[in-house]
């Protein structure tokens, strides 16, 4: 009965071979880099200088400003900032240009361009600042300036932090 | 018959059986190794990238060591996801697997099961998987990752 036994043992064995299952993983990973865009258009225009007054546009008023839409912390910065504006071969009329940042409605506190950082973070999402520009040209340097139109340039730093 | 014949042939039976159930457990073994993760690299917010199963650099590579049929699924996530829980749809096309034997290579879905056959001559097989990402336009910057699982179960010898 015994040796019957085995000789079935044996024979299921055969016919019915080990099967065997395994798994193994792997990872799908990705970087989203930083991005930010900046938008807007429109110059920062003192219009008519007066030459008895301060000409003065506050950098949190509105009058000109530039979205930046960013998916990152970063931070603002200014350079190039002209410390006067030109016209030809004139004097250069010197300008103290001043910028603010806003974030959901608020606004900073005004800076000299020249040396402005803002330090601006990232929401959930897409975040959307707001920058905002001004200057004063004192009504000194305009009474002493030759008529004309007079511009000048400065860029906008952002860097991922 | 003579209890001396009797013992002979049992004992026959046995190194038999032993000769033949020794193979049968080498074709019930099945080995899967990763060999390479699926890699998007950097990704730009709202540009959707694609990582063909073909790439030899970001594509997933495993292998499955063994002989016989067997059943490929996966366990694939539907996104990638950020420490911070935000997520990049993923997208796995008909044609994101790709399922190699002996430098003979096929396609396949890898949301269905598949069925493949390893020859003994072969020993092995090289799956590899690709997938869309689709950062959204305001998608954060950060990394992101996803476990993707494959199972291989052996259905016959």
């Amino acid at each position: 009965m015994f040796r019957k036994l085995m000789l079935t043992a044996a024979v299921t064995m055969l016919v019915l071979p080990g099967m065997a299952s395994a798994q193994s993983t792997v990872t799908a990973t990705a970087t989203v880099s930083p991005a930010a865009t900046v938008g807007g258009t429109g110059d920062l225009a003192f219009g008519t200088l007066s030459a008895g007054t301060d000409n003065v546009i506050d950098a949190t008023s509105g009058a000109t400003t530039r979205t930046l839409d960013y998916n990152h912390n970063v931070t603002i910065s200014f350079t190039n900032v002209p410390a006067a504006l030109v016209s030809g071969t004139s004097t250069p009329l010197p300008v103290a240009l001043t910028c603010a940042s806003s974030l959901a409605g608020t606004w900073s506190a005004v800076q000299p361009c020249s040396t402005a950082s803002f330090d601006l973070d990232v929401g959930a999402a897409l975040t959307q600042a707001i920058l905002g520009f001004g200057g004063t040209i004192a009504a000194a340097d305009v009474a002493t300036a030759a008529a004309g139109d007079y511009a000048a340039t400065f860029d906008i730093t952002i860097t991922a932090r | 018959m003579r209890p001396r014949t009797m013992q002979a042939m049992w004992v026959a039976l046995a190194v038999f059986v032993a000769l033949i159930t020794g193979p049968g457990a080498a074709r019930g073994q099945v080995l899967v190794t990763a060999e390479r993760d699926l890699d998007f690299g950097l990704l730009s917010p709202g540009a959707v990238t694609a990582v063909a199963a073909t790439d030899l650099i970001g594509s997933a590579q495993l292998r499955i060591a063994g002989r016989g049929t067997f059943q490929v699924s996966f366990q694939l996530p539907a996104s990638l996801t950020s420490p911070n829980g935000d997520e990049i749809p993923l997208v796995f096309g008909p044609a994101d697997g790709m399922l190699t034997i002996r430098h003979k290579a096929s396609s396949f879905d890898p949301s269905a099961v598949q069925s493949i056959r390893i020859n003994p001559a072969e020993q092995e097989a090289q799956v590899n998987l690709g997938a869309r990402a689709q950062p959204g336009p305001a998608q954060p910057a950060g990394s992101y990752s996803a476990t993707i699982v494959m199972m291989v179960v052996q259905t016959g010898t």
